[in-house]
């Protein structure tokens, strides 16, 4: 593989995070056999599973924290709505910020949260939480959503990954504790499609097999002396790769196969390709992709960043909900959007009018899969400090993505280290946007 | 004997006469508070009611400030705004012991002369003498919460704590998830389906889950290798044909042939035929069977016409029917949607329009315009 082209389509946290494991993977590595298709095995016969109205997820994040009193919770009047308009939507009675233009034509598809609440103040932590549902710890890692379906109900297309990471770094999707072959596959230019995933020219198919048995042969001693959860992972790692380079759905990765028209309906910059390639994928089979809007700490001059953060996150949503509507997919794909932490809503007057972090009350969305359109769920008061009705926690909000897609919220998994941890920690679902 | 000695004499015994009777006095208070504390049965309701009158307004005023759910880090690790939280203490451990005021911190530190380093509360006025008796009988009494509840304790996961005083609305169950009633009520009636019959379906390449946990309906696709599924291989799926609810053949190869075993299917919920080379025909074979529970049917990016929406129109339970994207116009989608009377039909992908190329490199930053 053409390693540093590889490297180079990703963000650094990412390029950093592969470098440690391939190096750790490259060298000794003990290759399974890769001819062989080999049968998963997985224990999700156990898992009492329960009933679903979503099958896949497409997760927008907005990294940063994104303010709630500019975007879905608007207080037309109050002081601390600053020079932020509210707009009409299609939906009765739902006003949000005047940023989301397209977005407020396709309402009625969404349902807004308003008392989202966390704890976690600071962007790591916040981050952390909102994947996991648990604290960020020294002494282990926990999987986040998408690990958590993909470790509960499988895949669709063993071909593809289970889950999709579009311009993410660190504290993003992770598969935690979780079989290395949960990890999700990351993706840092969604227009570049999934590079050096084709074998080299020179390299026929019989001469690929032929440097595979070679190498299999190399590793036999070692792996039969040293067996042992980490080779068995890297093996897995190798596994994956190459299913994914014979599979035929790898076309689900390139986005030049739209015509130029949608390309620009969804906006011509990485969050709005990203957002494509998450509908190409999940017509595929790749159940879980996030995608992920940076930039949204907004401590100095948020009302002007709004201009420039929120267009390609309005175009690329609406686009999104329309072009998943139209292909009777919507029904089944859970659309969410989150933050880690909303923002003050004083101004921060000597910032050029920013908001710093606001974790007590922050909005997020919620689209298809089973939701109920055109609603707001939970208030907050008149200026947007405090919750005054239905708060729901971040754990709780987990627990609600886990309920559309009928994953257990008792059952329990063990860590390596024989500790038990749950889906979405010890959240209830939101039973009211369904 | 003489005078001083009759005094001291009589001295002894009032003495004597007065530790006993003081004695008498603690234990009759403590005996008070231990039976003040465990009654809660009895109509004696002398203590409760008196924390809410004369101690919750003093903790609300001098210390809720440090010590509740206001502050984000309680000082010293305690909260004072819940009997929970009283009784779970601070850094320092306990601040209450009922009954023992002279052990209770949340009492002592209060009494601590207001000029002394750890005096509570640590700026502003001391409590007035008369509060301080008050939380000090209150104490001796038992601690008797009374009816006050307080901020609930956080859970485990380290939610935020909020007021109790929030609303929170009650949902109607019944009103739920609507759509997945439907299978509740149809897995009842079919039998489980056979090894031989799953083993069938696998081997065409179908992959076949059920849609409830541990339910008989069953959910059909076919993921790898779609183009290949013709309708020879789709055949092999026919001893499933009752266990059916929702079946995709997205992408498959399979033509109007068979719309025949389709139509067969008795607990069809949803199809899914995009981008195959179903046509009018294949409609017109699935509507005289009349299925009588299909509700959605997905047609996007086939080939079928106004023409082909009409032998729909005899399906009693249709509720979506999707035809982005094929040679039905908006006329003949809106008449089918009025004829039918409650089925949706949706015609259109209303994405955005494509704008001038951006000024937004959608990383939150405009793009640098190149100096002249």
């Amino acid at each position: 593989m053409r390693l540093k082209r590889y490297l180079d389509g990703f963000d650094n946290p990412t390029r950093r995070s592969f470098l440690s494991g391939a190096a750790k993977g490259l060298l000794g590595l003990s290759t399974a056999p890769l001819m062989t298709s080999i049968a998963r095995a997985g224990a999700t016969a156990e898992i009492p599973l329960q009933a679903a109205t979503a099958r896949n997820v497409i997760y927008m994040y907005m990294a940063g924290g994104m303010t709630h009193l500019d975007t879905f919770d608007v207080k037309p009047g109050a002081a601390t709505q600053g020079p932020t308009k509210a707009i009409k939507t299609n939906a009765d009675g739902v006003q949000i910020g005047q940023y989301f233009p397209m977005l407020a034509k396709q309402m009625d598809k969404v349902a807004i949260i308003n008392s989202m609440n966390s704890n976690q103040g600071a962007h790591a932590q916040g981050r952390y939480y909102m994947h996991t549902g648990y604290q960020m710890r020294g002494t282990i890692r926990h999987p986040s959503l998408g690990a958590w379906l993909e470790k509960m109900r499988g895949r669709v297309n063993r071909t593809l990954p289970g889950h999709v990471v579009v311009g993410g770094g660190g504290q993003m999707a992770t598969n935690g504790f979780f079989d290395a072959s949960l990890t999700p596959l990351p993706i840092g230019d969604p227009t570049a499609g999934l590079l050096n995933s084709q074998r080299v020219e020179h390299v026929t198919e019989e001469r690929f097999e032929h440097r595979i048995h070679k190498l299999e042969k190399m590793n036999e001693a070692f792996r039969d002396k040293h067996k042992s959860r980490s080779l068995k992972d890297y093996a897995k790692v190798y596994e994956e790769a190459v299913r994914l380079m014979d599979s035929k759905d790898l076309v689900a990765f390139d986005v030049t196969k739209e015509s130029d028209d949608v390309r620009a309906a969804y906006g011509d910059n990485k969050f709005g390709q990203g957002a494509l390639l998450a509908r190409r994928l999940v017509e595929r089979g790749v159940r879980f992709v996030e995608i992920v809007s940076g930039g949204w700490d907004t401590h100095s001059d948020n009302f002007e960043r709004m201009n420039d953060l929120c267009p390609p996150v309005d175009r690329a949503l609406s686009a999104l909900l329309a072009d998943l509507e139209a292909r009777g997919m919507l029904d089944e794909t859970l659309v969410v959007l989150t933050t880690e932490f909303g923002r003050t809503p004083d101004i921060i007057t000597d910032r050029a009018n920013g908001r710093n972090h606001y974790p007590k009350a922050f909005s997020a969305l919620m689209a298809g899969g089973g939701i109920k359109g055109g609603q707001k769920y939970g208030k907050t008061d008149a200026e947007g400090r405090n919750i005054i009705e239905n708060p729901v926690s971040v754990q709780d909000f987990n627990a609600t993505i886990a309920y559309s897609l009928g994953l257990p919220l008792e059952f329990q998994v063990y860590s390596p280290s024989g500790r038990p941890f749950k889906v979405a920690h010890d959240g209830k679902p939101v039973k009211a946007l369904f | 004997m003489n005078r001083t000695h009759l005094f001291t004499a009589a001295l002894f015994p009032a003495l004597f006469a007065f530790v006993l009777f003081a004695d008498d006095e603690e234990m009759a208070e403590e005996m008070d508070g231990g039976m003040m504390s465990g009654d809660t049965m009895s109509g004696e309701t002398k203590t409760v009611g008196e924390f809410e009158r004369s101690v919750l307004p003093l903790l609300r005023e001098n210390c809720f400030e440090c010590h509740s759910a206001e502050k984000r880090k309680p000082k010293g690790k305690l909260r004072l705004d819940s009997p929970e939280w009283i009784n779970r203490g601070g850094k320092n451990g306990p601040v209450l012991v009922p009954g023992k005021p002279q052990q209770s911190a949340m009492y002592t530190r209060c009494a601590l002369p207001d000029d002394h380093d750890d005096v509570m509360p640590p700026s502003g006025e001391v409590l007035a003498k008369k509060d301080l008796e008050r939380v000090r009988q209150w104490i001796a009494n038992g601690a008797d919460f009374g009816a006050w509840k307080g901020a609930v304790a956080a859970t485990a996961g380290g939610s935020v704590t909020v007021d109790p005083g929030v609303k929170r609305t009650t949902i109607d169950p019944n009103k739920q998830r609507e759509r997945l009633r439907v299978f509740r009520e149809l897995d009842e009636r079919v039998s489980t389906p056979s090894s031989s019959a799953m083993k069938a379906a696998k081997d065409t390449g179908a992959r076949a889950v059920p849609v409830l946990p541990g339910g008989n309906l069953l959910r059909v696709e076919f993921v790898r290798d779609v183009g290949s599924i013709d309708d020879k291989a789709f055949a092999k799926i026919s001893p499933l044909v009752r266990n059916i609810a929702i079946l995709s053949l997205r992408g498959t190869a399979i033509t109007d042939k068979s719309m025949t075993l389709i139509a067969k299917m008795p607990n069809l919920v949803r199809l899914d035929l995009p981008r195959t080379a179903i046509t009018d025909a294949g409609l017109k074979t699935l509507g005289k069977a009349k299925p009588a529970i299909l509700r959605t049917i997905n047609l996007y990016g086939t080939k079928i016409t106004d023409a082909g929406l009409d032998p729909l129109l005899a399906l009693p339970g249709l509720r979506d029917l999707y035809v982005w994207d094929t040679k039905v116009t908006a006329a003949g989608a809106d008449n089918f949607a009025r004829m039918t009377r409650g089925c949706k039909v949706h015609s259109k992908r209303a994405l955005p329009k494509p704008e001038a190329p951006s000024q937004n490199n959608g990383n939150g930053n405009r793009r640098r315009r190149k100096k002249k």
